[in-house]
């Protein structure tokens, strides 16, 4: 939670687009250390394009992004991927290499960055798959996973270098709510554990309700940011209709 | 708007249109030598030790580059080698000459058919594969978690697939040299009624060794026109099920007509070398 407020990301002025194509311009936000940031909007206004400049897969058109006070962007490539061990990333389909088996997906991370040996990396990956409630699935190949498993697998990946900022592309997406309750369980479970920052992209009501504690609202029209705080404090006080309508799944009109 | 206009515009169009083709064609040709010129990079840095090299992929996919195109070279070089004595024989025939139709089968095989109907055959087999696979990796956001993770894609995906192509390609060859040969000398025994012997021996004075060099030089060619041209398309698809089918189609036609061209630019060298 964010009673200390210490900013771990701050975005300042950040412009995003594509060439000559405008998606976002002008955010400015802060995600504190503890917070579950929750990333919301219609689709298509471009929360994707913001996530990609978060994990350093795309430059920012105009703007800084900084992590606990270093300019991501203007750092050299070598720099940028010293930050980025800090990060774990859940993408929106898994995003496991399908070449390679669940351990040896889980096990990547830990040979390319820690002196472990493989017995302590084999360790590592048990014990992460064990939180993940994947244990024992070190064998499986990611297509012979159901899409709730391949999730929680990538999650394994995702947390095994114990990262203090996760990163979520639309956790939920195709979950049924069950596992996608587990999902946000696990979540809060892992903010808790690691003492991570969680931002997260998502469409679902119920999970931003439950697990965010700090927003950003990005509007197609406007092409900027039009709300930012506290999920439940907007859908109670926003006076903007955007907003409402989206938290209140169309239903209600302020 | 009167006529005159319509055309000034139709025209106005035509340029416009043909100046966005050129652009987009440069900046195709500019990514390719970018891609590379990264692999170059990272060959580099694979074999002096300084980045992660998983052989597991490596010897996985020289065995598939084996065995997933073994039979069809078997079959398409022994059909070539087949073919190839029937049109011989028809001309040589009249001149009672028959017994040359070894020199023909064997010259041309082992210098330039046998690698280039391999080269074909890989392309459609395993080039397009190449293509399919990195293209759904990059659709499934495979390629992406790499490169978070401070991994080249190029290092990890596409230096193995070159490697394990580069290798490959050379023994293909060799053994599609054979597999003509043989099916010239099929022909020639069963249906020509020369003597074994005969036919053997005359293959053997014919093709020279650096006949042999030769092919292999152009599959090893072929090797890396193949890899790179399906690793480049898969790699740069864009995130669709429509994008994974360009990437494999513009792979095997960028290999093909890469293949052809080089056959051509070996062919002319080695004739101004006279070998």
């Amino acid at each position: 939670m964010s009673q200390t407020a210490q900013p771990v990301i701050e975005i300042k002025d950040l412009n995003l687009g594509y060439g000559d194509i405008e998606i976002m311009q002008g955010l400015n936000f802060t995600v504190n250390k503890g917070d579950v940031f929750i990333v919301m909007g219609v689709s298509g206004c471009g929360k994707s394009t913001l996530f990609k400049s978060m994990i350093g897969l795309k430059a920012p058109a105009k703007g800084k992004i900084l992590y606990e006070g270093k300019s991501f962007w203007e750092q050299d490539q070598k720099e940028q991927q010293n930050m980025m061990k800090s990060f774990g990333i859940l993408y929106q389909s898994g995003a496991l290499w399908s070449s390679m088996s669940v351990g040896e997906n889980v096990a990547l991370p830990l040979q390319l960055y820690s002196k472990l040996s493989s017995q302590e990396i084999q360790q590592k990956v048990a014990e992460k798959l064990k939180q993940v409630d994947m244990e024992g699935q070190e064998q499986a190949l990611p297509s012979q996973l159901s899409g709730g498993m391949r999730k929680r697998a990538s999650l394994a990946r995702a947390i095994v270098l114990d990262p203090t900022i996760i990163f979520f592309d639309e956790p939920s997406a195709g979950l049924d709510p069950i596992n996608s309750r587990k999902l946000d369980d696990l979540v809060l479970e892992l903010r808790d554990s690691l003492g991570a920052t969680i931002i997260t992209i998502s469409h679902e009501l119920p999970s931003i309700l439950t697990i965010g504690n700090n927003s950003v609202f990005l509007d197609m029209e406007t092409k900027t940011m039009i709300a930012t705080g506290d999920p439940k404090i907007l859908l109670k006080k926003s006076k903007d209709p955007r907003v409402i309508q989206f938290l209140t799944r169309g239903k209600t009109e302020k | 708007m009167n006529i005159s206009n319509i055309k000034k515009l139709k025209y106005a169009e035509f340029f416009t249109k043909s100046g966005e083709k050129t652009l987009f064609i440069l900046k195709v040709f500019t990514q390719a030598f970018e891609f590379i010129g990264d692999i170059i990079v990272s060959l580099k840095r694979v074999l002096t030790g300084k980045s992660y090299f998983r052989w597991k992929d490596f010897n996985f996919l020289v065995q598939r580059c084996g065995v997933e195109t073994f039979l069809l070279v078997s079959l398409i070089s022994l059909l070539v080698g087949m073919i190839l004595a029937f049109v011989a024989s028809i001309q040589l025939r009249m001149f009672g000459a028959q017994i040359y139709i070894s020199d023909i089968v064997g010259i041309a095989m082992v210098r330039v058919l046998s690698a280039v109907m391999t080269g074909i055959i890989v392309s459609g087999r395993i080039g397009a594969s190449f293509a399919a696979e990195l293209a759904m990796m990059q659709t499934n956001e495979e390629i992406d978690a790499l490169k978070t993770l401070g991994v080249s894609p190029v290092e990890f995906l596409v230096i193995p697939r070159v490697l394990a192509l580069f290798l490959m390609m050379p023994i293909l060859t060799i053994y599609a040299d054979l597999m003509g040969v043989l099916g010239g000398f099929l022909i020639s025994i069963w249906m020509m009624h020369l003597n074994p012997i005969e036919y053997i021996y005359h293959t053997s004075s014919a093709v020279k060794v650096s006949y042999v060099w030769i092919g292999l030089i152009h599959s090893l060619f072929f090797g890396l026109i193949i890899a790179v041209a399906g690793c480049f398309s898969g790699i740069r698809c864009q995130r669709d099920a429509a994008g994974v089918g360009r990437a494999t189609t513009q792979a095997v036609v960028v290999a093909i007509t890469g293949i052809v061209i080089a056959t051509a630019i070996i062919t002319f060298i080695c004739n101004i070398l006279k070998v």
